[in-house]
């Protein structure tokens, strides 16, 4: 069963209730929030993830609700609990959604330390991955969401995931998120992408969050293999051009992004290493995305 | 399908991990968060695939156990590197390193190692060379924590260690202990003892450990005198491993209880005992309980322990605390204060952390 | 001037290297560094020969350092860069 099998009623119910078990790649989340706007961007943005039985093990429990006290009726915040406890501060009413999906992202990055995670996007072409580690303000956001709507399948916009015993990536197919002027680029760019509302004053601006595409989520159990790293970055009127990169600033910028390297030290230099010793590696400049997205299918047809 | 108890998992767990097998996935998702919540995830994680029942466990909470064994692995890292550091800052000091709690067990093999989660080092060194030691460990980067004149005179003069110091580049902790308990305790225990009894830790040149029976009294009033028991469990836990070990030796019994008399820690062994039995099942000879028994309290303050314990050695997750948990730690923390200092120091040390407990800026790094 | 310095114990780093810049792991450390030509190049050329001294002076000869100026201590940085990350170790004299 998927969530858009549920009734409106009986998905709201779950949420209020004992939770709905969502699942996203490996984990599953069970999730509870009273709050109306959460209810709706779980209703539109995770339509097509698989929700799991009652009794079914939950890798996390979380919640988003208003918190106790004053805050709950005067200037009313939003709180992320995850399994009674709050691990952040609370934020404005309206960021619910945005607070749901930073605090999955946490969620993986803070218990899942089997895997050796990385803070950069992924996608897959045919089974082969294309990295992109890079820190905000990179127009990677940008960049992954053009490429998910033209022929690459969306494994993460955040979060690349290694499995250290098979060297694989795994897929965590969540919603996109966006931010400022990123949301219009993508709305002319790919009319069919399903947006939230964008929720101004966050502390990363404006965001925005697309519904990932139906493959994405088909194929979540499909795992990749890294074929490409390429560090991106957005400059006002630069053609796109892909350059070869030195592979040791690809590994260092591998290490650099890697969520808990000092939690595997050896392991994780190994796996980056290898990593970037079998992929192509490049940096990217680019302006126009649609320039960008065309130079990115002539590489995974072999040539750029 | 098996019976597993209502409240508490963990323990039912680590007693019995062989019934695991049976468990349905909602009793797997409430032992994996009652387990993190407890610091004893890790442990059950090693437990199981000690035992060759890893394969009993189903691939969804396997991964929390995994995640868990690996942060516990890596953390093992971290301590023998530090330790390598100290030795080396520590070399010109007399003596080897005496090592306590989860650093001694680490370098020792101790089966408490085994799953353990670490959050920082521990050391013993006598309290004449304290000066220099903490001199020489700031030429190699240390610097003390915990800077308001309160917290210093707190840990230096009223406890029985240096403030905690933080490695400049490593952001590692390192705990310096001069005795093991309080200065200015009721139960007092003498730390040239201690040093006098310390043995060398088996293929570990430099570095040595308390005595067994000094271990276990130092894990045990560790346990009952920290005012910090988020990790009660956990405690309790390393103390059952640490008597099963030294246990199977016959000799190691009458030599605690005759240590425990000599230090005043009758009291605390006969709690100790106590409660590690009726958690863990921990096996013993009946000549020891029986001379236990005379430390025994007054059967009205017996009763009162036997209450507050009871709601403290619980895994402090939601689906296990009780009506009275707080209650009962805050008591048990008024008493681990009473029990390391005089009355006057006590009162004021309450009202000054219920004071910092009311500025909002407030760290919750410095609040002691 | 003398430089006597040699290689860390054996093990006591992982090392990738592609073209001339290399990538470090060290184990007591637990730290990852990215090396520059030069100290790659260095670090290379020592680990051919872990024990000779001799090397490391040829190399920073070769390499444009005057060993013999009282106060060009450029090699000196160099090398105790290498021994502040945990690469190599001064020999006493």
């Amino acid at each position: 069963m998927i969530v858009q099998d549920l009734a409106p009623r009986l998905l709201q119910q779950a949420l209020r209730g004992p939770g709905l078990n969502l699942r996203t790649g490996p984990v599953v989340t069970r999730i509870r929030s009273h709050v109306p706007a959460v209810e709706r961007g779980i209703a539109m943005h995770y339509a097509g993830h698989p929700v799991e039985a009652d009794d079914a093990f939950c890798d996390f429990h979380v919640s988003v609700d208003r918190p106790t006290g004053l805050r709950r009726w005067v200037h009313p915040q939003v709180v992320f609990r995850f399994d009674g406890e709050e691990p952040f501060a609370p934020l404005p009413g309206p960021q619910g959604f945005p607070l749901l999906e930073w605090g999955l992202n946490w969620c993986i990055y803070t218990y899942c330390q089997q895997y050796v995670t990385l803070h950069s996007a992924v996608l897959a072409r045919d089974g082969r991955a294309l990295i992109l580690p890079a820190p905000s303000g990179s127009g990677k956001s940008t960049l992954c969401a053009g490429l998910a709507f033209n022929g690459w399948r969306l494994l993460s916009d955040e979060l690349t995931v290694f499995e250290p015993a098979t060297r694989a990536i795994v897929p965590v197919p969540r919603p996109i998120s966006l931010k400022n002027r990123s949301v219009d680029v993508i709305r002319a760019f790919a009319p069919q992408a399903v947006f939230s509302p964008a929720v101004p004053d966050t502390v990363k601006g404006t965001v925005a969050h697309v519904r990932p595409p139906g493959d994405a989520v088909q194929q979540a159990e499909a795992r990749a293999r890294p074929r490409w790293i390429v560090l991106p970055r957005y400059s006002a009127g630069a053609p796109a051009m892909l350059t070869p990169a030195p592979r040791s600033r690809v590994l260092m910028a591998l290490v650099e992004n890697t969520f808990n390297y000092s939690i595997h030290g050896q392991r994780a230099f190994e796996l980056l290493a290898e990593a970037t010793e079998h992929c192509d590696c490049y940096e990217f400049t680019y302006s126009d995305l649609s320039e960008a997205v065309a130079l990115f299918d002539r590489l995974a047809a072999g040539g750029a | 399908m098996v019976n597993a108890p209502a409240a508490d998992l963990v323990v039912h767990a680590l007693r019995k991990p062989e019934t695991l097998a049976g468990w349905s996935p909602a009793q797997w998702d409430l032992l994996v968060r009652q387990a993190r919540s407890a610091g004893l995830l890790a442990r059950v994680g090693e437990r199981l695939n000690r035992l060759g029942l890893a394969d009993a466990v189903p691939p969804a909470p396997a991964a929390h156990l995994l995640s868990a064994l690996t942060v516990a692995a890596a953390q093992h890292t971290e301590v023998r590197r530090e330790i390598a550091f100290v030795q080396h800052a520590l070399r010109d000091e007399p003596g080897p390193l005496v090592l306590l709690k989860g650093a001694a067990y680490l370098m020792a093999g101790l089966p408490p190692a085994a799953g353990r989660v670490f959050s920082d080092t521990d050391v013993l060194v006598p309290k004449a060379r304290l000066g220099a030691v903490e001199a020489a460990l700031m030429m190699h980067g240390w610097a003390t924590t915990h800077h308001t004149p309160y917290d210093q005179r707190y840990y230096r003069e009223w406890m029985h260690e240096l403030p905690p110091l933080v490695h400049l580049r490593r952001q590692t902790a390192l705990d310096v202990h001069h005795g093991i308990s309080p200065l200015t305790a009721r139960i007092r225990t003498d730390s040239a003892q201690l040093l006098r009894a310390a043995m060398p830790i088996p293929g570990q040149p430099g570095l040595a450990m308390l005595s067994p029976p000094d271990m276990v009294l130092h894990s045990m009033l560790h346990l009952l005198v920290n005012d910090e028991l988020s990790h009660a469990l956990r405690d309790l836990s390393d103390l059952d491993l640490l008597l099963r070990h030294f246990g199977a030796e016959a000799a190691f019994w009458p030599r605690i209880v005759e240590r425990a008399r000599e230090g005043g820690l009758g009291r605390v062994l006969h709690y100790g005992l106590r409660f590690v039995v009726r958690v863990f099942e921990t096996p013993m000879p009946a000549d020891t309980t029986r001379a236990c028994a005379s430390c025994a309290p007054a059967a009205a303050t017996a009763a009162l322990m036997d209450a507050l314990w009871r709601r403290a050695l619980v895994p402090p997750h939601h689906s296990v605390v009780g009506a009275g948990h707080r209650v009962a730690l805050f008591m048990l923390y008024v008493r681990a204060h009473w029990l390391r200092m005089p009355t006057g120091l006590l009162l004021r040390h309450l009202v000054v952390k219920a004071m910092r407990r009311r500025e909002p800026d407030s760290n919750p790094q410095t609040q002691r | 001037m003398t430089l006597r310095w040699r290689l860390a114990q054996p093990g006591a780093f992982e090392w990738r290297q592609w073209d001339d810049e290399a990538v470090v792991f060290v184990h007591a450390t637990g730290d990852t560094h990215a090396l520059n030509v030069e100290a790659s190049a260095l670090l290379g050329a020592l680990r051919t020969d872990a024990d000779a001294a001799r090397t490391a002076a040829q190399w920073l000869e070769s390499a444009g350092y005057d060993l013999a100026a009282p106060d060009d201590d450029a090699a000196e940085q160099l090398m105790g860069h290498l021994e502040t990350i945990g690469l190599v170790r001064r020999l006493s004299p």
